[in-house]
């Protein structure tokens, strides 16, 4: 399975993207240890897809610079997989009226 | 598309909880709703393409049950099941939609058939989920080939970023 399949990145991807939250409300949001949540931010944060900040005694989350807009968008990935489907459908249909003329 | 301009299909989110699909076909309703609930024909048309889909149960009518699986080249499967709550052929098909990953979640899916001037017909298919936070987390549910394929290049960079 692929880094990013990993639900607990995409879940923190999809928060972020409602603005920035600290590691201990991403962590509590995953019901994951600060440890396990830590580890998950530091890829997405090497990747450029999260960056952090720290003030005081806690780290804020953002949505890194780099911007994956499909990875956010669910709704238009699931438009396009439904498009996708109606395409076929679609050839299925004309196939079946052209038989029926 | 080997005949006319494609036709479009459009999303909206009427509520947090609900998500709303809609499609023209230029065929009359009749054929429409046949070609839909054909259990022969789902295999060439439902869900992402790379995967195939073995239509287990497809019994349409209301109490009726239905199971798919789709597998992927690495013979994951992916399991869907469900009930037919109400049927009016050929205008209405309502059933439960549940996925064996995310147990205990369950959506209900709404597709109308609606006559249009010239045989045409449009499909309309709402999906309602209990919370909204369900409804991300299956639309999340891997089953979208474009954020499949956001996640692959992502992979790569990461596999670069480890080397």
């Amino acid at each position: 399975m692929s880094a990013l399949a990993d639900p607990t990145r995409r879940a923190v991807l999809e928060r972020l993207g409602r603005g920035s939250a600290t590691i201990s409300e991403l962590a509590a949001a995953s019901e994951m240890s600060l440890t396990g949540l830590k580890k998950h931010v530091g890829i997405l944060e090497e990747a450029e897809l999260v960056r952090t900040e720290k003030r005081g005694r806690t780290r804020h989350c953002y949505l890194g610079p780099r911007r994956l807009d499909d990875v956010t968008d669910w709704v238009e990935a699931y438009r396009r997989s439904w498009d996708d489907s109606f395409d076929r459908l679609d050839q299925i249909i004309q196939r079946k009226k052209g038989m029926s003329k | 598309m080997s005949n006319d301009v494609k036709n479009k299909t459009s999303i909206t989110t009427p509520s947090d909880t609900e998500i709303r699909i809609e499609r023209e076909f230029d065929a009359p309703r009749s054929l429409v709703w046949e070609a839909y609930i054909d259990p022969e024909l789902l295999p060439e048309w439902l869900g992402p393409r790379e995967l195939t889909m073995t239509v287990e149960e497809f019994d349409v009518r209301p109490g009726g049950s239905y199971r798919f699986t789709h597998r992927d080249p690495d013979g994951n499967a992916f399991v869907f099941f469900g009930e037919i709550r109400e049927v009016r052929e050929p205008e209405l098909i309502e059933r439960t939609f549940a996925w064996e990953g995310m147990p205990g979640k369950q959506s209900v899916e709404r597709a109308e058939f609606e006559e249009l001037d010239g045989d045409r017909t449009r499909i309309v298919v709402v999906s309602r989920f209990d919370s909204k936070e369900d409804r991300d987390g299956m639309l999340e549910s891997g089953m979208d080939r474009g954020v499949n394929d956001s996640y692959e290049r992502l992979d790569e960079l990461f596999a670069r970023q480890q080397a």
